[in-house]
């Protein structure tokens, strides 16, 4: 569901890409299957909308098809991830052009969006409650995102939410080392403050000793 | 409760180095310093834990569904789509609706001007060609042009793309008699028609009148009714009712054609900007 990993997955994957390269829809789709779960959860964290989203998403695939015959001599997941990333950061300018055009700026529609379906929850054996405060929790950690600066929350994105290396986020955003690091740690301690702020990190003050050796162990 | 411990004895704080750290991504030497640190200030050994209490939280974040499959049809990778995606297509509404909607008016308004132009057979032959060839140039514009910018990659699906434009577009235009004109080579002239046109459309932008003025001449040299003048290579100056008419079907797709350049520009320039 998230693209290939060990390499015989990697090597069926690239037979689907020089397929994809000689222009089979098909093959491209299924390539589609392997990531869109991956490119839609990065769109939907950086846009805070589940439409949005789904328009990013969409906007991504057309776009790597398009592009797909210049792909050469890279790992697909960032080059497929670059596109998406730049999909989501477009439509976040333009949304904002909007915004600062519109004399209304009180209105924003996005916030009536409800929370999107966790995967998670497509289990019928999970708890309801258990679900609801993971509801809740996500719903809390997409407002901090939402309230970092575009550059720092698309870094955290990659990153602690999509597991991503340094390396490979630095690759993606066309930004050197130096500069995801400083992303990282910004968006880090801001995101800090507000869960914080809001009781979901426990203020250390608060924590026994035991319970702080399970985080730094974990 | 935290104390403010001297920096000559613990060096300077940490804070900006914590997640670094977390992540692996410090130094060697860099990596002891920081663990010097922590263990003795307060401050930082609080900063760090949370930070790290942050990052699971992050981690834990699960994956949100997708509403639903983002596999490719045809239609969504057609260069027609894309033609008129560029200039016309508001964000929510589906991307190719607005394109068949013009492609039907366009149709209608062909439509319209055979009909209320011609009485005798020939003269419909003619439109009908002339029609037909501004349809399939329209088509094959639409499917020449981004098809060449798309030309670097896939080649199998480029190359089909021009035909496959046509069909599609003529499906689309599958009522009319224009259709079947040119599919059964109701006059000679129709194979020389849709060339030079392909060339045309190629070159030329979104106004209907330029596309369509090469092959008026060699439609209007071929099929000439007893009794009319002979046509000259320009547009037809032939009998009054049948003549206006198309003057006006013509003088009003270009119009169209223009109103939606200028349209699609300010759309364009409103989202943009």
């Amino acid at each position: 569901m998230l693209g290939a990993t060990d390499s015989r997955e990697q090597e069926e994957e690239g037979r689907y890409i020089q397929a994809a390269r000689q222009g089979d829809l098909a093959a491209f789709n299924w390539l589609v299957l392997r990531y869109q779960t991956r490119v839609y959860n990065l769109c939907y964290r950086m846009l805070s909308d589940p439409d949005a989203a789904a328009d990013a998403t969409q906007e991504t695939f057309i776009s790597g098809f398009r592009a797909i015959g210049r792909f050469k001599g890279e790992q697909f997941r960032a080059w497929l991830m670059r596109i998406a990333t730049n999909a989501s950061l477009d439509m976040l300018r333009s949304r904002k052009r909007r915004q600062s055009q519109s004399l209304d700026s009180l209105t924003n529609s996005d916030e009536e969006a409800g929370e999107p379906l966790q995967i998670a929850d497509l289990d019928p054996s999970v708890d309801p409650e258990a679900s609801i405060l993971r509801a809740e929790l996500s719903a809390s950690i997409q407002e901090g995102l939402n309230s970092l600066p575009d550059d720092q929350r698309l870094a955290l994105v990659l990153v602690d939410v999509q597991g991503l290396s340094y390396e490979e986020a630095a690759n993606i955003t066309g930004a050197n080392l130096g500069t995801v690091k400083s992303r990282i740690s910004r968006a880090r301690l801001r995101m800090r403050e507000y869960l914080r702020e809001r009781g979901i990190v426990p203020a250390v003050g608060e924590l026994s000793a035991h319970a702080e050796r399970s985080i730094i162990e974990d | 409760m935290s104390e403010r411990f001297d920096k000559r004895a613990v060096g300077e704080h940490v804070t900006d180095d914590l997640s670094a750290y977390i992540d692996n991504m410090l130094e060697a030497s860099e990596r002891h310093r920081v663990r010097a640190h922590i263990e003795v200030c307060a401050d930082c050994k609080a900063d760090y834990i949370e930070l790290r209490a942050t990052q699971q939280l992050l981690h834990a974040v699960l994956l949100v569904a997708p509403p639903r499959a983002f596999t490719l049809t045809q239609e969504m990778i057609s260069p027609a789509a894309s033609f008129w995606q560029r200039f016309l297509v508001p964000r929510n509404v589906p991307r190719f609706a607005t394109g068949s909607v013009l492609a039907f008016t366009l149709m209608l308004l062909v439509l319209v001007g055979n009909y209320s132009a011609s009485s005798t057979q020939p003269r419909v032959a003619t439109m009908s060609a002339q029609a037909g060839a501004k349809q399939t140039m329209k088509s094959t514009a639409i499917g020449s042009t981004p098809a060449q910018a798309a030309a670097p990659f896939a080649a199998p699906v480029s190359s089909a793309t021009p035909q496959g434009q046509v069909t599609t577009a003529m499906e689309a235009y599958r009522e009319t008699p224009t259709a079947d004109g040119l599919s059964s080579g109701a006059t000679g002239a129709q194979p020389q028609v849709i060339s030079p046109s392909a060339e045309a459309g190629i070159s030329s932008s979104l106004t209907m009148s330029s596309t369509m003025s090469s092959p008026k001449t060699y439609t209007d040299g071929q099929a000439i009714t007893p009794g009319e003048p002979p046509q000259a290579s320009q547009p037809p100056q032939s009998p009054v009712n049948g003549s206006t008419a198309l003057l006006a079907v013509e003088g009003l797709l270009a119009l169209l054609g223009v109103a939606m350049a200028a349209a699609a520009f300010v759309a364009k320039r409103g989202i943009r900007d």
